[in-house]
């Protein structure tokens, strides 16, 4: 069994690190993180009556029409969703878990968690955050009809053990996983009251580090400062004011005009926010990605033939791609998870360099020598119907004949019409890793639709969900990323780097702005101060 | 004006609105996606997708799709967005005062700008005045809105800094800062309808200012800035009345792109931000509305031919 436990001194949270019997390198993460939970670069001259102003694309709260996380569609909702929820874990910038609003947890057994809540932690309105409403909360968001019923369908039980502890029993070896799961919008813990009375989706109430102040949708929400939350140096600014904007152009004059504080711009945009005085700009790296999904024609020739998929990947300069299409700073995409990120594995990278003689070479084999025709969706507009043009030019040298059918609706028509032999997806990586495993090449997984599973996968995957050993983890990892690349399941195209631009306002505790990977899924507030005037 | 004839004008425009409503329902169907993928989340099975599609009335006959939204169009009901929840009305109704101040600032832009130019130009004809308003047009005409809105922010919002780049203060709440918020997107708004009426009215005025009426004046001894106010802008301005009508239109339907490059929380960035989300009861209903508003305005357009010349009003 190991523990991972917390106390509070002064204001500040330090992790105490107990391991029992395995080395749990995500909790000794969260044991640093929790110990110096901001950072301290900056902070001294932090306005913590700041109000940072900042964009995001507000048409509706997120784009799912409700703040009630089980109604949520889009995995963007989680921008809102962590400052004014919270989440029972977080994510620290490597991906790894770390506590969120549960000061530590026990994984008891492969199949039984229990999850420590911090103490005197309230909701907006007051309500106890306490681990009846937390039961009730994980009950809610399990529950048939929410939209997290797949990523938590291991659950069986929740109980609430005594006022603190909530003890959550699963029907498969899952409780390690799970974690990684409650760092999600799996892990929003609506308040109570607002449930009962039927307001959760326009008048959200978490224990989250922000309270709505006032929403205007498709226009702007003002978020103010929670007293009650556990760490009053996690944001040390007053609140948040988001517009709406979704045009990185409007974003970047905003900035530039100073009417701006933060917010998502084109690569485009770097050179003229760096170049002024008044505004900087930051690229960071990603792990969502472009790729190119072959699982609907798996039991279909040509692409159930292995070397067709691997002649596709060798005949594919993704290299190329990447740096001429996505930009300097995107990173080919050779296999699941990016360079920096649990799960990457070195000897993956370059594993299908371009090389069209042996692309040429392994079609033949498979009794396609003089080529063939497929067809391929595409997103209509931007880099990736760039890169779609590409694919088909390298393509054709090899001799197959790559039909590009331009459409946004990938869900219906690849996935579910099975329109075309190829869809190009744009992935956001979930929160725990291996629901991109079971999402999309797991035997019931929705983007899934060929249905083909390798059982050696599922077993990786089920066993890295039971584990708790990030070393394991990372291991198991790597060793199912390695099958889908063995497999040829995809073609890797860019992992696509994410752009922000920024006021002299700013100031980043560690030196520089953390995010979650993209405009989407937004900026990691908590890596930012206000500097004082 | 005999109220027959307004009677008659407004009983013409019902298969206008008959076929403006087909041909906005219809519309919709060109947007590619699928509403009911959309809203069923990108990990819904296709059982979820199709329980959607059934509960939105999305596998009905277009016809009967068609009758059902005209129904409740009738009633007054636009239905309500598929994300928000909220009944396009009461969104519409939020919004329009919006759209409506910035669509007034822009229509101030064309007819003050179009006015001084057009008989600037007329008056100071062959001279580089005239040249100026004839070169200034053609630049007006050429720039779409889009570009000029860019501009204005530049030089205005980033290097002056004398207005906001992005973001719409409501003149209850601040009047300086209302007008502030609406004066570069008027401008970008306005510029081309201006560019427009000063180019028409400065060929109308000078035509009107060789009639024989006009030299009559002259010949009476009337002064300049009086035949051409009393007597030659009234014959003059007929023609741009016409094109204020479509100018409206235009307004209209450029706020969609101009609000969005200000963040303009009116009803055309309402109609983009719902395209992309595929929030089809918001795009019919915000359409549709406009569409009406353009009906009503020529109409009234029309209607005023009569006022400004009797003889119309006796045919």
């Amino acid at each position: 069994m190991t523990r991972i436990f917390s106390t509070k001194v002064g204001q500040g949270t330090v992790g105490v690190l107990l391991t029992l019997t395995i080395p749990l390198a995500a909790c000794s993460n969260a044991q640093t993180q929790a110990s110096s939970p901001s950072g301290s670069t900056g902070l001294a001259s932090a306005d913590r009556e700041g109000i940072l102003r900042a964009a995001a694309g507000l048409t509706t709260p997120s784009l799912s029409g409700s703040f009630d996380p089980v109604k949520s569609i889009s995995g963007c909702d989680i921008l809102l969703g962590r400052l004014i929820f919270g989440t029972l874990i977080t994510l620290a910038p490597d991906r790894t878990i770390k506590p969120g609003l549960v000061e530590s947890w026990d994984v008891v057994d492969e199949k039984t968690l229990d999850l420590h809540i911090r103490a005197n932690m309230k909701f907006h309105n007051g309500e106890v955050f306490d681990a009846k409403a937390v039961k009730a909360g994980i009950d809610r968001n399990r529950a048939k009809d929410s939209a997290y019923a797949g990523s938590l369908e291991a659950i069986v039980d929740a109980e609430a053990v005594d006022d603190k502890t909530v003890r959550i029993r699963t029907s498969r070896p899952a409780a390690g996983g799970l974690l990684a799961t409650f760092a999600g919008r799996e892990g929003m813990i609506p308040a109570p009251a607002s449930i009962a009375d039927g307001t959760l989706g326009t008048t959200p109430i978490g224990a989250g580090p922000f309270k709505v102040a006032e929403w205007r949708p498709g226009e702007s929400m003002k978020l103010r400062r929670h007293d009650a939350y556990f760490d009053p140096d996690q944001f040390p600014y007053a609140g948040i004011d988001f517009v709406h904007l979704t045009d990185v152009a409007a974003v970047r004059n905003a900035l530039l005009a100073d009417n701006l504080d933060l917010g998502f711009v084109d690569l485009e945009g770097i050179d003229a926010l760096k170049a002024n005085p008044r505004t900087g700009a930051q690229v960071n790296t990603s792990d969502s990605a472009y790729y190119v999904n072959l699982n609907t024609s798996l039991h279909d020739p040509p692409l159930d033939n292995l070397k067709v998929r691997q002649a596709l990947n060798y005949a594919f300069n993704r290299a190329e791609v990447a740096k001429t299409i996505f930009g300097p700073t995107a990173a080919p995409k050779w296999q699941i998870f990016p360079k920096g990120f649990p799960g990457h594995d070195p000897a993956l990278e370059n594993y299908y360099t371009f090389d069209p003689a042996k692309a040429k070479q392994l079609l033949a084999e498979a009794g396609y020598p003089n080529g063939f025709a497929m067809t391929m969706q595409a997103f209509p507009t931007g880099p990736s119907a760039r890169s779609a043009e590409v694919l088909k030019s390298n393509l054709a040298d090899i001799g197959v004949n790559l039909t590009i059918v331009p459409g946004p609706n990938m869900t219906q028509d690849y996935h579910i019409d099975k329109k075309t032999n190829a869809g190009q997806n744009w992935w956001i990586p979930r929160t725990d890793p291996t629901l991109t495993f079971l999402s999309l090449y797991g035997p019931v997984g929705v983007l899934n639709t060929s249905k083909y599973s390798n059982p050696a996968l599922n077993d990786i995957v089920y066993g890295v969900q039971g584990s708790t050993d990030q070393a394991e983890i990372n291991t198991g990892l790597q060793q199912a990323s390695k099958i889908i690349v063995e497999e040829a399941r995809e073609i890797g195209v860019a992992y696509t780097p994410s752009t922000w631009g920024y006021s002299a306002r700013v100031g980043f505790k560690d030196g520089a702005l953390r995010d979650y990977g993209n405009a989407c899924t937004g900026a990691d507030f908590s890596s930012i101060f206000i500097k004082k005037t | 004006m005999p109220i027959q004839y307004i009677v008659k004008r407004l009983i013409s425009l019902l298969p206008v609105l008959l076929i403006v409503s087909i041909g906005i329902f219809g519309l919709t169907y060109l947007i590619p996606g699928d509403a009911a993928v959309t809203l069923a989340g990108e990990s819904a099975s296709p059982e979820r997708i199709e329980a959607i599609r059934t509960e939105l009335g999305l596998n009905e006959a277009p016809l009967v799709q068609y009758w059902t939204w005209l129904s409740g169009v009738l009633h007054g009901d636009l239905g309500t967005s598929l994300y928000m929840h909220v009944p396009v009305t009461t969104e519409l109704l939020r919004r329009f005062p919006v759209t409506i101040s910035l669509a007034i600032g822009a229509l101030v832009v064309t007819i003050v700008g179009g006015l001084a130019g057009g008989i600037a130009a007329a008056l100071r004809r062959g001279t580089w005045v005239d040249r100026l308003v004839q070169g200034g047009a053609s630049v007006g005409i050429a720039m779409p809105s889009f570009w000029i809105a860019l501009i204005l922010i530049v030089v205005f919002a980033v290097n002056l800094g004398w207005f906001p780049a992005i973001g719409y203060t409501s003149i209850s709440e601040s009047p300086t800062g209302w007008l502030q918020s609406i004066t570069m997107p008027s401008v970008a708004l306005g510029a081309a309808g201006a560019a427009v009426v000063a180019r028409q009215l400065r060929g109308s005025l000078i035509d009107v200012m060789n009639m024989d009426y006009v030299r009559t004046a002259k010949a009476r001894g009337l002064s300049p800035r009086r035949i051409v106010a009393k007597h030659a802008l009234k014959n003059a301005v007929m023609p741009i009345l016409t094109l204020l009508g479509v100018q409206v239109a235009y307004l209209l339907g450029g706020t969609v792109i101009v609000e969005q490059i200000f963040g303009i929380p009116g009803v055309g960035k309402y109609i983009y931000d719902s395209v992309f989300t595929l929030d089809l009861p918001v795009v019919q209903g915000a359409v549709l509305v406009i569409a009406l508003l353009v009906v009503l305005i020529n109409f009234l357009v029309d209607i005023s031919y009569g006022f400004v010349n009797p003889k119309l009003r006796q045919e």
